[in-house]
């Protein structure tokens, strides 16, 4: 497993070297590949998670490769299909750990845009419906339930000169979640999740006719609230630059309110990610 | 706990100087985002002309693009005005958002197909200036 943890490392120090535009890892934008364009993002999110009051773990980590495919289908509409590959290391509290992989549940979800309002060369306001659901990926490990859990929501952009803004919303209905290791907003309990990220491009300070790629920072917070009464936010600072058909980025979250009783609240998450367009 | 308290402030507090960046956005973008001799206004006629179904006669055009807001974009602009026929060629301009089209055959699109393909790529064309 040690060298599974080593390869997954070295990997995601080779992705930080190439991000994704105005659309942060973790929030959603009411951005969207224009019909016939593809987008494929490939991602790794390593999280730490602390004492499991429900199991009595001290310590997890879970690490995501999740493989996306944005679609662009028509002029505001797009499909995106998620695959996570994962693996995990669980901290009894006796001391022993037990590792384990497989794949994560397949998320389809559709983009509607139902709001473009372009305010100057830069500027624009933005806003989406997104739906969708989760399907087993037919893994026996614990990674994925055996169930279909649709969820809805929306999401609203704003940009305007050198900052943007993301805002979403999502409701995730789990018909029958995964109670033996629960993760944020995917257990047994409806999810209520809120996403916000601040970008803020640094250079150039005024786009050229020759530019070509932009750097930016961002700022995510990040909140799931449960049926179940736990509610958890982490938040943290990121990098990304976006070049015309690739972008790549890096994103590091710390707890900011840990209200977790029924699962093991984020101690911290580290994501890289890269992105292409074609 | 004290240390996720402090992170949490921290948070709070840069994200409070992000908003408030925001909101003073609109001075910084009129006095550094765009050079202000570009910056242009589309007026009632150039949105009518947009509707226009008769092709263009010129070999060459400067459309004027609104909500070009990151490299990206440029990419999808040009996908899709490249799938135009008779477009040959496109230039992107991210710093006035003009982009420039050549058409040298015989087959010119119209001003309603061009902006149909701005809307594809998800921007708005709000004036054409054909040479």
């Amino acid at each position: 497993m040690k060298t599974i943890h080593a390869s997954a490392a070295l990997l995601c120090a080779a992705l930080v070297g190439p991000a994704r535009a105005q659309q942060t890892l973790h929030t959603e934008a009411a951005t969207m590949p224009s019909p016939g364009t593809f987008v494929l993002l490939e991602q790794i999110h390593w999280t730490e998670y602390g004492l499991n009051p429900d199991t009595g773990s001290t310590s997890t980590t879970n690490i995501e490769w999740l493989h996306i495919l944005q679609i662009g289908l028509a002029r505001d509409f797009a499909v995106e299909v998620e695959l996570p590959v994962q693996w995990r290391t669980v901290e009894e509290a006796d001391g022993s750990d037990e590792s384990d992989n497989g794949v994560g549940e397949i998320d389809l979800t559709f983009k509607y845009r139902f709001f473009r309002k372009d305010l100057d060369e830069l500027g624009t306001i933005r806003a989406a419906l997104l739906g969708g659901a989760s399907f087993p990926s037919g893994d026996d490990h614990d990674f994925s339930s055996n169930a279909v859990s649709p969820r809805f929501g929306a999401v609203v952009t704003a940009i305007k000169g050198r900052f943007g803004i993301n805002q979403d919303l999502l409701f995730r209905w789990n018909t029958n979640g995964d109670d033996d290791f629960n993760l944020p907003g995917k257990g047994p309990s409806e999810a209520l999740m809120h996403d916000t990220s601040f970008v803020y491009r640094l250079a150039p300070e005024e786009f050229l006719e020759a530019t070509t790629g932009a750097w930016y920072a961002t700022f995510e917070v990040n909140g799931v609230y449960e049926s179940n009464g736990d509610y958890e936010i982490v938040g943290g600072p990121g990098i990304m630059y976006e070049a015309r058909r690739f972008a790549v980025e890096a994103l590091v979250e710390f707890p900011m309110y840990d209200g977790v009783e029924e699962r093991a609240e984020i101690d911290l998450r580290v994501e890289v990610g890269i992105r292409f367009s074609f | 706990m004290h240390i996720s308290k402090s992170i949490a402030l921290l948070a709070i507090v840069s994200s409070t100087a992000l908003v408030g960046c925001a909101g003073s956005s609109k001075s910084a973008t009129a006095s550094d985002s765009t050079p202000a001799a570009d910056l242009y206004t589309a007026t009632a006629s150039d949105i009518e002309a947009l509707k226009s179904t008769e092709p263009l006669t010129a070999d060459r055009a400067t459309l004027y693009i609104n909500g070009m807001s990151c490299p990206l974009c440029v990419t999808n602009i040009d996908k899709q005005l490249l799938r135009i026929r008779g477009v040959s060629h496109s230039s992107v301009d991210l710093s006035t958002g003009k982009v420039v089209i050549d058409m040298p055959g015989n087959t010119k699109p119209s001003p309603k197909r061009l902006a149909d393909a701005a809307a594809d790529a998800g921007v708005t064309l709000v004036r054409i200036e054909a040479k």
